[in-house]
């Protein structure tokens, strides 16, 4: 990828996916991953601040005889996401206007 | 490497983060490998990086973590309780110079591959700031000491040579303030210039893990 993810983009990322459905460490760094150019180690940390702010909560369920760490989003985190959803469409208005604006004309 | 290998590697290189914060990352990791399936195992490790790596970089997030909140709570004398052997868990303590170095050696560690060569980028670092900082302190001292001495050689002369007097005594009149507000900017800059070169650290260290993980 020619563009670099920045902490912001990564937390907006983060909530957006889990604003859809609670989901785990290692799922949740694949769905990304699919998307994004992340390295497997990037979300341990990114996770432990959004808790720490109270954008997320984790709880512990029992799979397969081991624990599996669900993460959900919380009413603050929501906000956040609604926050983030329209910082990033003036951006990608802002961003289209310059790239794609600017080849069209 | 197995994952149980790998999983005892990691928590030795953790050993020296408190118990709660180790144990954490541990289970991450750990469920992680579990998620990634005997098939996909070999794999996630390889990408995950060296034990040794992965540790450094947990433990500079941590050392950073600790530093940021220190102002308002209890973590740094938490986190370093172990390591730095400060202050008694639960004493409100803001974060001193000592956290401050401490988290700057931990980012530069994680951030460069080689030990010896971080080991020695990491000091030269330290070495550097900590000598520009304690010129200026000096500058802004002398500042004070040669604005106290102009007002007195000022005073002296005042009779005689009204003029020469004046200037000696309004030119330490001036000194002496901007070597206070020089001395007072300087300690700002003491007490936040390691939080930011952690933080630098940090960033450079994240930004090489994400071109890892785009091979």
């Amino acid at each position: 990828m020619v563009f670099q993810v920045g902490a912001t983009l990564l937390d907006a990322c983060v909530l957006s996916v889990l604003h859809g459905e609670d989901t785990y460490g290692y799922s949740l760094t694949q769905t990304l991953r699919s998307s994004l150019e992340i390295s497997e180690s990037t979300l341990y940390p990114v996770l432990r601040r959004l808790q720490k702010e109270d954008f997320l909560t984790a709880r512990d369920e029992a799979y397969q005889g081991r624990n599996r760490r669900y993460y959900s989003i919380t009413d603050k985190g929501r906000e956040k996401v609604e926050e983030y959803r329209g910082a990033w469409k003036d951006f990608r208005e802002r961003v289209d206007g310059l790239i794609v604006g600017g080849a069209a004309s | 490497m197995t994952m149980n290998e790998y999983i005892e590697e990691l928590k030795f290189h953790l050993r020296k983060l408190p118990n709660d914060d180790r144990e954490d990352a541990i289970a991450y990791y750990f469920e992680y490998l579990a998620e990634a399936g005997p098939s996909g195992e070999a794999e996630a490790i390889e990408r995950l990086g060296t034990p040794a790596q992965l540790a450094a970089g947990i433990r500079a997030d941590a050392a950073l973590e600790a530093l940021e909140q220190g102002a308002s709570g209890q973590q740094i004398a938490e986190v370093y309780g172990d390591a730095g052997g400060t202050a008694p868990a639960g004493k409100q303590k803001a974060p001193g110079v000592g956290q401050g170095v401490q988290a700057v050696w931990l980012s530069v560690l994680g951030a460069i591959p080689r030990t010896a060569l971080a080991g020695f980028v990491a000091g030269l670092v330290i070495i550097i700031v900590f000598a520009v900082l304690i010129a200026l302190f000096a500058v802004a001292a002398a500042l004070m000491v040669a604005g106290g001495g102009a007002i007195a050689l000022g005073l002296t002369v005042i009779g005689p040579e009204l003029a020469t007097g004046l200037v000696y005594v309004g030119g330490g009149l001036i000194a002496i303030p901007a070597g206070w507000f020089l001395w007072r900017f300087v300690w700002w800059v003491w007490r936040h210039a390691w939080r930011g070169i952690a933080r630098m650290f940090n960033g450079i260290r994240r930004k090489r893990e994400v071109r890892r993980g785009s091979k």
